[in-house]
């Protein structure tokens, strides 16, 4: 996948769990897993910001785009 | 009236499943054992066997006749029709196991998985192969009648026929599995979108 996702990054800066996280986001603990793993496919709008809400960041600060995985993901 | 899950319409015919698996499963065992003993250990049921009434079953009607066949050949007729039986439940047999795993997802979990699409086009694919198998086993059976088995004042003549109506079935079975393919994929989609 192209996109990277920093969330246990972001989750250490902030000193937060994934059970509070989850909770405060409102989603379950075993879909936040697959979120901070990189094993997601797609990410609601809401719950990006209900996440950049919490962590108190933006998008960009969760998210990043890399190109080469990006080709690997083509060549695949 | 629920359909899928515990309890469910689904649940009932797993349960009938069950059944006709170990049942099939055991006629496959059973009919090489019978094969044996006819052929090899004990000649005397083939005299048995020749004193059986022939029973011709059509769509909106049945035939019993009341004198026995005969035939020259009782060992060959024996195996020919037993080793039919033998394939035609083999048949029926994988079929089964496959619809088995099917409802086995449609009552615990999910039936939008690429398991089931798979499973649902091997269903097709082996009823085709099936039916034309079964066309040619008849028309080889039909050779073997009409060379060697007498039935009183009858002629009887082959042909060759394939049932398109189980043709027909399967291709909408298959075309029905790529439905279950995109199904899964979108299931995929959807337990993946966070």
């Amino acid at each position: 996948m192209a996109i990277i996702v920093h969330l246990d990054r972001m989750m250490v800066e902030r000193k937060i769990s994934l059970t509070e996280l989850a909770e405060s986001v409102g989603i379950t603990i075993a879909n936040l897993s697959i979120l901070k793993t990189g094993k997601a496919k797609a990410i609601r709008f809401s719950t990006l910001a209900a996440l950049c809400r919490k962590l108190n960041c933006q998008p960009g600060d969760i998210l990043e785009f890399d190109s080469d995985l990006l080709l690997e993901d083509e060549n695949e | 009236m629920k359909y899928i899950g515990k309890k469910s319409l689904s649940s009932v015919l797993q349960i009938l499943l069950n059944i006709m698996w170990y049942v099939l499963l055991a006629i496959v065992v059973i009919i090489p054992v019978f094969m044996v003993i006819t052929l090899l250990v004990d000649p005397n049921l083939l005299s048995k066997v020749g004193q059986m009434k022939l029973k011709i079953y059509s769509s909106g009607f049945d035939v019993y006749l009341k004198t026995a066949i005969s035939t020259n050949d009782m060992k060959t007729f024996v195996a020919i029709t037993l080793s039919l039986a033998e394939m035609i439940t083999g048949i029926a047999l994988i079929i089964v196991y496959q619809l088995r795993m099917i409802f086995k997802t449609l009552v615990k979990e999910t039936p939008f998985t690429q398991e089931n699409a798979k499973r649902i086009r091997l269903i097709g694919i082996v009823l085709i192969f099936g039916t034309v198998f079964a066309a040619i086993l008849d028309l080889i059976m039909g050779n073997f009648y009409m060379q060697h088995v007498k039935i009183p004042d009858a002629d009887i003549t082959t042909k060759f026929s394939i049932d398109f109506g189980s043709v027909l079935i399967a291709c909408v079975i298959i075309i029905l599995s790529e439905v279950f393919r995109r199904g899964a994929k979108l299931q995929e989609e959807h337990d993946l979108t966070v």
